[in-house]
């Protein structure tokens, strides 16, 4: 008798801590690689900042920017279609996204490519950009997902600042960018409970300001 | 052994103590880690910004004067105006401490700010001595500090002067200590170059007679739940480009 209830008691705080523990544990994971992702983030997003910020960075110029999409294996070509309609938002008036111009430049194209070559070299399992539109983790191909984008930005005031009005910029005008990279991430956490969670995903995005990065070449300029 | 209802209850409260107590620990565990993660967060957050002031706005000390052909001061023409500088130091916290203040996550940093210059000699490159300026510390305004970045203003303005002198004594030793052996040899050198060509097989180079660094301060509170923790780091900064 006493065996059976000692027996039933351990059963039972068992049955009460596992799953505590095991929460805790899944909550620490995504912590943890939320936290990885912040810094990766900022790594990235300050590496960025620096190379907007030299003269000529030594790269060649890609040719588009399909050339600036890195698919997940297997990924569906809709996927695809929409990790390139996010290239094409920035230069699309009337998106959130838009930045105000109608093509990169030659040196914009070329602060991409070095700033998604460093960051596949931190991480060569983060796919890029982040599909435009995407609503859930299998929209992401199910993996992590950044996007490095920028808005052009005028002198940095005191309180803030605000995006640079285009309609006074010339070509050939110098002008700062503020160099953001967005991460969305699918979390362990987020998956076993959905029901308490919007997205089950989490976007985590960290900024760097690049002070006179580059001049607005004329064809840039929208007509 | 006693086998009664009542020691089974005993026993049953026991597992539960030292459930609650494991629970416990492992809940204080994950909040001490969490809250190292977020220090370290802050950490980086502090580094983004001194990178982002070597990256960001610089007053041009000298510029390049095309009709005379000569290197020469530039009049201080104002704040912020492009290709100007030679400003008063004033001036150049102002300007520095408003690209922080827009740049900082929220407002509750504290950052000081020092500007310090090394006098070079011109043709050796070598540090002369150091700063000639009078030693000030300015606090960057319209950031509302809180915790201890509101209380620790002493400790911290002392670490940071503690900081100025290690960090410029230890130029100052350098370059008394690496004299160059001949004028083809960069040992000792630290001055920014304004010119350097051979002709004739004479070689001829000159430096700024001044070598700005900037000091600053950061200092931020780490949101918690354990303890209250605030976060400074020190930072030396050798302005990107000072010739215009």
């Amino acid at each position: 008798m006493k065996n059976q209830s000692e027996r039933g008691i351990s059963i039972l705080a068992t049955a009460v801590s596992l799953p505590i523990v095991i929460l805790i544990v899944i909550a620490i994971i995504d912590l943890s690689r939320m936290y990885l992702t912040i810094i990766f983030a900022q790594e990235v997003a300050t590496f960025t900042a620096k190379i907007a910020t030299s003269a000529n960075p030594d790269v060649i110029t890609p040719s588009s920017t399909a050339k600036l999409i890195r698919s997940r294996p297997g990924e569906s070509g809709t996927i695809k279609a929409n990790r390139q309609q996010t290239w094409d938002n920035m230069l699309l008036e009337g998106t959130d996204t838009y930045i105000g111009v109608k093509s990169f430049s030659s040196k914009e194209l070329k602060v991409f490519n070095l700033g998604y070559g460093f960051l596949t070299n931190l991480d060569p399992q983060t796919a890029f950009p982040i599909p435009n539109g995407f609503t859930n983790v299998t929209q992401l191909g199910g993996k992590k997902s950044c996007t490095i984008k920028f808005e052009y930005r005028p002198l940095i005031e005191a309180g803030g600042s605000s995006a640079l009005d285009m309609s006074t910029v010339k070509a050939g005008d110098e002008v700062s960018r503020l160099y953001t990279v967005e991460c969305a991430i699918p979390l362990v956490g987020i998956a076993l409970v959905p029901w308490f969670f919007e997205n089950d995903y989490q976007l985590i995005s960290r900024t760097a300001y690049a002070y006179k990065s580059g001049a607005i070449e004329s064809e840039q300029l929208p007509s | 052994m006693n086998s009664s209802p009542h020691n089974v209850e005993n026993q049953s409260g026991g597992i539960f103590i030292e459930l609650a107590l494991a629970l416990s620990l492992l809940l204080v565990v994950s909040l001490g880690l969490g809250q190292q993660f977020m220090k370290v967060l802050h950490q980086i957050d502090h580094y983004r910004l001194a990178t982002e002031i070597t990256l960001g706005q610089q007053h041009d000390s000298i510029g390049f004067d095309p009709n005379s052909l000569s290197f020469s001061e530039v009049p201080d023409t104002g704040l912020g105006q492009l290709g100007f500088t030679s400003v008063d130091r004033v001036h150049y916290h102002e300007f520095i401490g408003q690209g922080i203040t827009g740049r900082v996550p929220d407002s509750s940093y504290r950052v000081f700010l020092s500007l310090r210059y090394l006098n070079i000699a011109q043709t050796t490159g070598r540090i002369a001595n150091l700063s000639t300026l009078a030693e000030s510390i300015y606090d960057v305004p319209n950031l509302s500090p809180t915790g201890g970045c509101a209380t620790l203003t002493n400790e911290i303005q002392t670490n940071l002067a503690n900081f100025i002198t290690l960090k410029t004594d230890l130029m100052q030793i350098f370059s008394d200590e690496n004299a160059p052996s001949g004028p083809n040899d960069e040992d000792g050198r630290f001055g920014a170059k304004l010119f350097d060509f051979t002709y004739s097989g004479t070689r001829y180079r000159e430096y700024e007679t001044v070598f700005p660094l900037l000091f600053v301060a950061i200092c931020s509170e780490v949101p918690t739940l354990l303890y209250p923790e605030t976060v400074t780091t020190y930072h030396m900064l050798v302005p990107r480009r000072h010739v215009g």
